[in-house]
């Protein structure tokens, strides 16, 4: 072996030590998500396959069944089309005030981070603690307000009442979720350039002028993120439902998250549940895709 | 200086001004509403709670709260919520960042490229898709009922999140600041806690407040593992105080004022922190 066959040959081993190395570095964070998250993922799916009850140690495999009876199963329907609603009203009531109070925020004259800060508080705060709060709002305090100035539409618990059950929970959503959206529109509001209003000024663009033709279209990637954010965390709520109304009356609030969890544990499905989660899932993955195509358009338009 | 500006002010600017001012209070005013009730009603009798709820108390009784503390337990509460809490960020942080560290600045880029995209897809996925499997294997794994499982379960369901801003801004910083600490002979441990880690400071705060956050509020995980009443965190107390003393509005209000204190005084000591980080986890996200 002459001297730079041996150089290579001690360059590849110091290589293979390296990488080695590395990848020991980087291995126990990958055993955790893999053992949390990429494992349990795959074992929903196949579980989704079959008619495990969660209990016993034996199930058939039932191919696509679940899957079929999902279509067919009112039970299923309905908290799926409440899903969709929750999601639409919360989206949109979440990024209009919090978008509000961020512009309110900025603009207001004293006291901006006393605002700000006082806004954000709903946030921190557990959902448990929230439902139950406006749980003895509603029954408590609205109704006796109601019937005192005799307005029958909130004389009654409107949370206990099925038309009206799972809009008062997008109203409490909004006012615990706002201040959240706010900060981040804060931060958008912020990146825009002085010098674009000193522009829009000169033009004689004013008031809602300004804001529809300079803030709006420069906050594009603020208001992508928000719409984003809403929509997942509308899809995997369940705390603050849960704690408002159970999900009733009947199932007139109930989510697609409480379908799977009361089918999986409590009604003994697993197999059904998990197939409830797949399908959860694919919704999730699908309309944020399609926000994301649409809306990061959407910002390739404002840019131009 | 004061004064010219204030006279410049024209009238209508400052009727603008009124009316934002007047709509900010409004909004502070719905905001604190919820609280003004839940802290009246947590001084009353059970009979005023629920006869005059939203007025203020007419005999303060203190001894709701005596009450409420005694049989929520909460010195266990407390104690195993910041268990979990804390040993879940601690495992986050360090194995998360490590991985971006070996992600962001490896030679072997097509491989930790590809497995960069294996840990963002976890992202995404609902808790809800992996839940009979996960409970099934955490039961098959003992841990089940144990704090230990929720801080593993935890650590592993934030990893993606975690690694995916750490990699982002370790891709931002010039890998040259380890050319030098190599030629000081430093190992690649040694690199990555004395160079890269300081540096990294802003992101693991973003991480720490958000995960902070969302682990102290979490409620369906330690439902489901947590089935002893010794080892109930923060959210599971609120639950099952309402549950257990039904009617006691008075009583479950003064627990709840107690347990919301710290993660209010958490938000007042790292207010610039998480709003700083709500706005940069949402922007990398």
């Amino acid at each position: 072996m002459n001297r730079s066959e041996a150089l290579i040959a001690t360059s590849r081993r110091v290589k293979t030590k390296t990488s080695l190395l590395e990848f020991a570095v980087i291995m126990p964070a990958l055993i955790f998500y893999l053992v949390f998250v990429v494992y349990p993922l795959f074992g929903g799916i196949f579980y989704s396959a079959t008619d495990w009850n969660g209990v016993s140690s034996t199930y058939h495999i039932i191919n696509l069944d679940n899957y079929v009876t999902i279509f067919h199963d009112k039970y299923v329907l309905e908290p799926l089309f409440n899903t969709f609603i929750y999601a639409i009203l919360t989206t949109i009531l979440l990024n209009v005030f919090g978008l509000a109070i961020a512009v309110g925020a900025e603009r207001v004259c004293a006291g901006k981070n006393l605002f700000r800060a006082l806004f954000f508080i709903p946030s921190v705060l557990s959902a448990i603690v929230v439902g139950y709060i406006f749980n003895f709002l509603f029954s408590s305090v609205f109704s006796v307000v109601g019937k005192a100035l005799e307005i029958p539409a909130i004389a009654n618990n409107l949370l206990g009442d099925k038309r009206y059950s799972l809009l008062m929970c997008v109203l409490v959503a909004s006012w615990k979720g706002a201040g959240w959206y706010m900060v981040i529109y804060i931060a958008g509001l912020q990146s825009i350039d002085q010098s674009l209003y000193d522009a829009a000024d000169i033009d004689g663009a004013t008031g809602w002028k300004r804001f529809r033709f300079v803030t709006f279209p420069l906050l594009a990637p603020a208001f992508t993120i928000n719409m984003v954010l809403a929509v997942e965390r509308a899809f995997k709520e369940y705390d603050l439902v849960f704690a408002l109304t159970g999900g009733g009356p009947g199932r007139a609030s109930e989510l697609i998250s409480m379908t799977i969890y009361n089918e999986s544990f409590t009604n003994k499905r697993a197999g059904y549940g998990s197939a409830l989660g797949v399908i959860l899932f694919l919704i999730i993955v699908i309309i944020t895709l399609f926000q994301m195509k649409v809306l990061r358009g959407r910002e390739e338009n404002a840019r131009d | 200086m004061q004064e010219t500006k204030k006279l410049r002010r024209s009238p209508r600017k400052m009727l603008h001004e009124a009316i934002i001012m007047l709509c900010m209070l409004f909004v502070t005013a719905i905001t604190l509403y919820p609280f003004s009730i839940m802290i009246m009603v947590s001084f009353k009798t059970t009979k005023d709670a629920l006869i005059s709820p939203a007025t203020i108390p007419s005999v303060w009784k203190w001894e709701n709260y005596v009450t409420a503390w005694d049989s929520m337990n909460i010195g266990t509460v407390l104690l195993n919520t910041v268990i979990i809490v804390g040993f879940s960020l601690l495992g986050i942080i360090a194995l998360s960042g490590l991985a971006a560290y070996i992600i962001a600045w490896s030679k072997n880029k097509r491989f930790y490229n590809f497995l960069y995209l294996f840990f963002l897809s976890g992202i995404m996925i609902p808790f809800y898709t992996t839940l009979v499997p996960l409970v099934k294997q955490m039961n098959a794994m003992s841990i089940t009922n144990s704090l230990v499982g929720l801080i593993v379960y935890y650590c592993g369901m934030n990893m993606p999140m975690a690694v995916f801003l750490y990699t982002g801004f370790v891709r931002g910083i010039s890998s040259e600041i380890l050319e030098a600490g190599r030629i000081d002979g430093a190992n690649m441990m040694q690199l990555y806690w004395r160079v890269l880690f300081p540096i990294m400071k802003p992101i693991t705060a973003t991480i720490l407040v958000l995960d902070a956050l969302s682990l102290w509020n979490d409620f369906l995980m330690p439902r489901i593992l947590l089935t002893s009443s010794k080892l109930r965190t923060v959210t599971l107390a609120q639950f099952y105080f309402r549950t257990e003393n039904n009617n006691k509005w008075e009583l479950a209000f003064a627990a709840y004022v107690i347990t919301i204190i710290p993660i209010i005084i958490f938000y007042f000591v790292f207010q610039k922190d998480i709003v700083k980080g709500v706005a940069a986890g949402a922007v990398k996200g």
